[in-house]
């Protein structure tokens, strides 16, 4: 099954609720608690990400027999170093965002511990961020 | 010890009722929502001095027991709303943090 949300820059009110959906797909699809956890935790960081730095985009689901997979594509304006951004502690979040308890430098590095395969691109055209997690077998 | 115990030995106002019988298996303590989501634990006791729409979004993502707010601190109308739609329990500690977090201890949590 493929689903697809939008998902507008700054609209912090409706942060989650991406998030909260695909937790319920996971669910239907008959995920492990701990395995539904991971998912939800993944998502609501790139969706916050999505929120806080981006210019907004769109949220892809794609469940197949193996794999749980979910892209998430925004429209800019990049990533200006995807090493120093993949490290803990470091943010470019805006003060505003970091008083409401954002931007604590953690997103990417939760994600990629908690999926089975990552991949980030970015340019100042936008960014991807594709999550996968295995539906059968080995786990993290 | 439940919700509905903690709410008893406390004497904390319950700003939304929720899952009352659900069991609180612990307490973990930030406001970094990050710091939330990647290190807290799904029937902990979540204490915070955050009080935005995001706190119920991760209360429900990370499947809570109980969000308790310190220092008298409440939420607005639309993430009260939120709560109740997303069957939140939600304590409010008149205490400051630290003493929140003291009588917490006391109780054995």
């Amino acid at each position: 099954m493929i689903k697809t949300y939008d998902l507008k820059a700054n609209d912090f009110t409706a942060a989650g609720a991406i998030s909260s959906d695909i937790k319920k797909i996971a669910k239907s699809y008959g995920m492990t608690p701990e395995m539904m956890r991971r998912v939800a935790v993944s998502c609501y960081e790139a969706e916050i990400n999505m929120i806080i730095h981006s210019h907004g985009g769109q949220i892809q689901l794609n469940v197949d027999d193996d794999w749980f997979n979910i892209v998430f594509r925004d429209t800019g304006p990049g990533i200006d170093d995807l090493e120093l951004a993949m490290q803990p502690g470091w943010t470019t979040a805006s003060l505003d965002a970091q008083s409401m308890g954002f931007g604590a430098g953690m997103g990417l590095p939760n994600i990629k511990r908690n999926v089975d395969s990552f991949e980030l691109l970015s340019s100042p055209k936008g960014t991807l961020l594709r999550m996968g997690f295995r539906r059968k077998g080995a786990s993290i | 010890m439940t919700i509905v115990e903690l709410t008893q030995l406390t004497n904390w106002t319950m700003i939304n009722a929720g899952p009352l019988e659900n069991s609180i298996e612990g307490v973990f303590v930030g406001d970094l929502l990050s710091y939330v989501m990647g290190n807290a634990q799904a029937k902990q006791a979540w204490v915070t001095m955050q009080t935005h729409q995001n706190v119920i979004a991760i209360a429900s993502l990370k499947e809570f027991s109980v969000l308790i707010l310190v220092d008298g601190n409440s939420i607005d109308d639309e993430a009260l709303q939120s709560a109740k739609d997303n069957d939140i329990a939600i304590l409010v500690s008149p205490l400051p943090a630290y003493e929140t977090i003291q009588k917490l201890v006391q109780l054995g949590l």
